[in-house]
């Protein structure tokens, strides 16, 4: 799965988001630009999906092994590790959810 | 008396509301006073860099009447003809047309308070635009409308709903535009009917409108976003 089909794929399951050319349609009414949602590159995107589907998180870094990233969603775990730490956090996410993501 | 400023952080803003990163825009100030030239000029440039379209708005908008960008987005190719720097625009120089859009990509209501030509609203003036957009955006969503962008246009206010329609849209636009005049219009605020067309520039929030002198009754103001969905 691509960077843009797990971003979608994310918007619509985690936030409930819709579909559309160029935009992300809220439950609400409301809207938001496609390219104002990136959890692959902005952490704060990242966290937005974790608080809203995540049970439980780890997130540790330190010399040796660098940034790891364990999210509990449900019974699933889902692990990833590395740089950037956007990409990692949402990656773990994506395999706790079950989708297959490219390492 | 001393006028209101450009802003530069609401200008970056507001162009990433309207455009994904690496659109071009053109951005586009009209009656400009140059120093040497006797006669105000148009200026205009395309951008494919938001941060240096801000800056030659910042450098060039305060001898403005109005800064403007183009809503929906350009043709790339046109990137060529002044590429993220502005040119004077002479009477042979092309600017963006209505076959240069790819798509439309928003329906802009522009409500401008009555007043005479070429000078500023006054404060009540100004509120009561800006009021009767709140109250449009209101009425629409019990019409399940999305919520719009809402801006202040300096003088009066906007709304921008967003569409996805193709450029030749069968005058849906226009008509949409001459239902909601005949539903919203009164003797005090009007919706300009005339911005149907895909390439209709567009006020670019963060600078400032500057119709007329800026008198105390009728002061010059710096168009904003006033709210997004």
């Amino acid at each position: 799965m691509n960077d843009d089909r797990l971003t979608e794929k994310l918007a619509a399951e985690v936030l409930g988001w819709k579909i559309a050319p160029g935009r992300f349609l809220k439950p609400d009414r409301g809207w938001t630009p496609r390219w104002h949602f990136a959890p692959l590159t902005k952490i704060e995107d990242a966290f937005l999906l974790l608080d809203r589907v995540a049970n439980h998180y780890t997130l540790t870094a330190d010399e040796s092994e660098g940034f790891r990233a364990e999210v509990y969603v449900g019974a699933r775990v889902g692990r990833a590790s590395g740089e950037p730490r956007a990409r990692t956090v949402t990656f773990a996410l994506a395999r706790a959810l079950g989708l297959e993501v490219d390492s | 008396m001393k006028g209101v400023q450009q802003h530069r952080p609401e200008v970056l803003r507001a162009l990433d509301l309207f455009a994904e990163p690496g659109q071009v825009v053109e951005l586009r100030l009209l009656k400009v006073q140059c120093q040497g030239q006797r006669f105000p000029v148009t200026m205009s440039g395309y951008f494919d860099n938001l941060k240096l379209l801000a800056d030659n708005a910042s450098r060039y908008g305060g001898d403005a009447k109005g800064v403007y960008v183009t809503l929906n987005p350009v043709n790339p190719a046109l990137f060529a003809r002044a590429a993220n720097r502005l040119r004077t625009a002479g009477k042979t120089d092309s600017l963006t047309s209505d076959a240069d859009i790819i798509k439309r990509r928003w329906l802009p209501i522009d409500l401008d308070p009555v007043r005479p030509s070429d000078i500023s609203s006054t404060d009540q003036e100004h509120s009561l635009a800006v009021e009767r957009a709140f109250q449009i955006r209101e009425e629409l969503r019990q019409d399940r409308w999305p919520d719009p962008i809402v801006g202040d246009s300096g003088n009066g206010a906007h709304l921008l709903y967003p569409v996805e329609l193709p450029t030749s849209d069968d005058g849906l636009v226009k008509r949409c535009l001459r239902a909601l005049a005949l539903r919203f219009d009164d003797d005090r605020v009007k919706i300009d009917q005339t911005v149907f067309n895909p390439a209709r520039i567009w006020k670019l929030y963060g600078t400032v409108s500057r119709k007329g002198d800026s008198v105390r009754e009728r002061p010059h103001r710096l168009a904003r976003v006033l709210e997004v969905p």
